[in-house]
Order: C-alpha cells, then structure tokens, then sequence
C-alpha cells in the first residue's frame, strides 16, 4: 500500500472532480475490499455488489476524510458499518460494541489434556488452508469478519480496533475465539 | 507456570509476545507435553489461515464503479439546479409582484409569512387527525387482512383447484354485470 500522503493527494483531487483520482483509489482497494467482503458474507456476487456500494459511500463522503487516519482503515470502517447494516436486515447476530469475550468464562478456555485426534496434522498445508476456507463460512459472522480483517487483509490489531472501534484486548480475544471455533468445526467435520 | 490460556498461546504462536514472557511460555512447554500438542495444532491452523486465494475482480469492475459516480454526480447536479431554479423562480416571482402591486417589500413578506404560518398550523392539525385516525384503523386492516390471508388459505387446502375456477368465474361474472350496469347508468341520459 502507498503512503498516507500520496492517498491523502488522491483524495484532494478526487474533491476537486478529478475522476482519474478516485478511480485510482478504486483500483488500488478493489482486491482488498472484495476479498473482506467476500469471505465475510461467502458471497461473491453479493461481495461485488457491496464492494460497489462502499465505493459509492465512499465518493459520497470523501470530504469528511482526514488524513491522521490511515485511508485502508477509513474504507473499511464503511465497508464494514455496510456489511452490519446487512447483517441487521437480515436479523443475523451481531456482537455488540459493548459486549466483552472472555475466555476465562467462555467454553473455549483451552483444553490442554484434549483427548482429540489433532485434526490439523492429518491434512497438507494446501488441503488444511482450503478446509479452514470452507469452514469459515459456519463461523458466526461478527467473529468471521474480525479473522477476515486480521487473516486475509492482514491488518494489525491496532488497525482493526480503529476500524471497528473497539478496544485492542476485544479484537485480539474475539479473533482468537473465531480461530477456537474453526478448529471445534474442523475436529467435528473429521 | 500453569497450562497455558488460550490467549497466551495465540499471542505466542503471533510472536508478540515480549522475550522474558516467551521464555517462560518456551520453558512450560518443554516440560508439558499436552500443551505442546495444543500449540502444535493451532500453529497448523494458525498457518493455514493466511494465504486464502484473492476473489476475482471483474474486468470492468472499476468502469462500473467509475459509471455509478457519474451518474449520482448527474443527479446531484440534477437536484442542485431543480433547487436553484426552483429559489429563482420563488424569488422572481416574488419580485414581479412587488414591483406590478406597488406594495412594500415588508407588507408583502409579512403577509407571505402570515399566510405560511397559517397553512402549516392547519396542514399540522390534519396531519394529527390523520395520524389518529390510522393508528386505529391500521391495526383493524391489519387483522383483517392476517384473517382474510389466512382463511384464504383453509378455503383454498381444504377446497382444491375446482373452487378456484368457480370463484374466478363468479368474480368475473360479477364484474361484467357490474359493468353492464354502470354503462347502463352512465348512458340512461343520451337514450331518453
């Protein structure tokens, strides 16, 4: 990715009506946005329809952009409100910003003295990567988006915080329950 | 030290944490074999979560997208010169008539406003009749509608396809009739 003053500059003159500039940006971020989209929503069709929606909420809005934030985060702060409207049409269960995961408490502590197989030893890395792939899909989808954010689109903990406003500690222990929960699935998919 | 917490072992398979903690996690590992298992087995998960294939970006992707600001750039300047010349012509108007009448530029803004005021207190006390109104009749069109659905639905399981076809023909029947009878009404006059 580019420096946050070269992107800052494409979205001065994307507000001074020069098209080329946006279409930059667009072009820089296609890849990124449909892949979080994609893998959040398991989608592809309805990930290419909202990575256009995004793109349009974020031509609409370019003007209250500032540049002491990081540009990937601002868009994906709106791809993401995107996708939580979307969740909340469909009535699908979104974790609150209030809400806390603790592992002390949840059913995910580790189990050290598990008696299970280790499923993960049984499979190539390829093959393990395509089964975590298909499996993600079964992950519920607040925590899904937070593996996306962290696995596919590789931003850091810091940078999904701010993306989804939640505090760091949150965004680290809900990514590692969405990784508890797709081992679980994969043992229980053997 | 005890076995390891989940987030502990993560932050270690992540590599953050700092030299003196991972020491420590290194050394219960080395005498804990269930931990060790545990680790191994998430390191593989681990790994096998980055990497996934990229979707594909449709060739015209950016075009379509580059396509859909322009046109809502269009109907912004759209709705922008409607409000403008929608202003102007307000403003003319009210100009033309100042100037035609001879009447003050004051008398004519306070009769203006004075009539505004007025509107909106009767188009206010309207609007709460109304809403009055439909907060008791919606909820009875609701129930009836619900009812009618759902008797709908009894009659059509328990009739079968033979009394939709009567029902469509008497309602059809019904309305021919209906017709007749309104044409016969609307031209009793040029007959007589």
């Amino acid at each position: 990715m580019s420096s946050q003053s070269d992107e800052f500059d494409l979205v001065k003159r994307a507000l001074r009506g020069d098209k080329e500039a946006f279409e930059a940006i667009v072009m820089r971020y296609q890849q990124p946005l449909l892949n979080y989209l994609g893998r959040t929503t398991g989608e592809r069709e309805l990930a290419l329809d909202f990575a256009q929606e995004v793109f349009l909420k974020a031509y609409a809005s370019l003007a209250s952009y500032r540049p002491r934030y990081k540009f990937s985060t601002w868009l994906f702060t709106i791809a993401s409100n995107h996708l939580i409207d979307h969740w909340r049409k469909k009535k699908l269960p979104t974790v609150s910003i209030d809400q806390t995961v603790d592992f002390g408490d949840s059913p995910m502590t580790l189990q050290v003295a598990d008696p299970r197989a280790c499923v993960a030893r049984q499979y190539e890395l390829t093959d393990l990567r395509a089964r975590v792939e298909a499996t993600l899909r079964k992950v519920p989808p607040a925590l899904r988006e937070l593996f996306v954010l962290r696995h596919v689109n590789e931003f850091s903990y810091e940078e999904i915080a701010a993306i989804k406003k939640l505090p760091v500690g949150t965004v680290k222990n809900r990514v590692f329950q969405a990784k508890e929960i797709l081992r679980v699935l994969l043992e229980e998919a053997v | 030290m005890n076995c390891l917490r989940l987030d502990l072992l993560y932050e270690y398979l992540e590599g953050a944490l700092d030299a003196p903690r991972r020491a420590e996690v290194e050394a219960h590992l080395a005498c804990c074999p269930d931990c060790r298992a545990a680790v191994e087995e998430r390191r593989l998960i681990h790994l096998a979560s980055f990497g996934f294939p990229n979707f594909d970006v449709p060739a015209d992707f950016t075009r379509r997208v580059m396509a859909r600001v322009d046109a809502g750039r269009s109907t912004a300047l759209a709705w922008l010169a409607a409000v403008v010349g929608s202003l102007a012509g307000v403003f003319l108007t009210f100009l033309a008539y100042v100037l035609i009448t001879g009447q003050s530029l004051i008398g004519v803004l306070t009769s203006v406003l004075g009539a505004l005021g007025k509107g909106t207190q009767v188009a206010l006390v309207w609007l709460g009749k109304v809403a009055k109104l439909g907060a008791i009749i919606l909820p009875v069109l609701k129930d009836l509608g619900e009812n009618l659905v759902k008797a709908g639905g009894q009659l059509a399981a328990s009739a079968g396809p033979g009394f939709f076809v009567a029902t469509s023909f008497a309602l059809l029947l019904l309305m021919v009739l209906a017709a007749i009878g309104l044409g016969r009404r609307l031209f009793a006059g040029e007959r007589s």
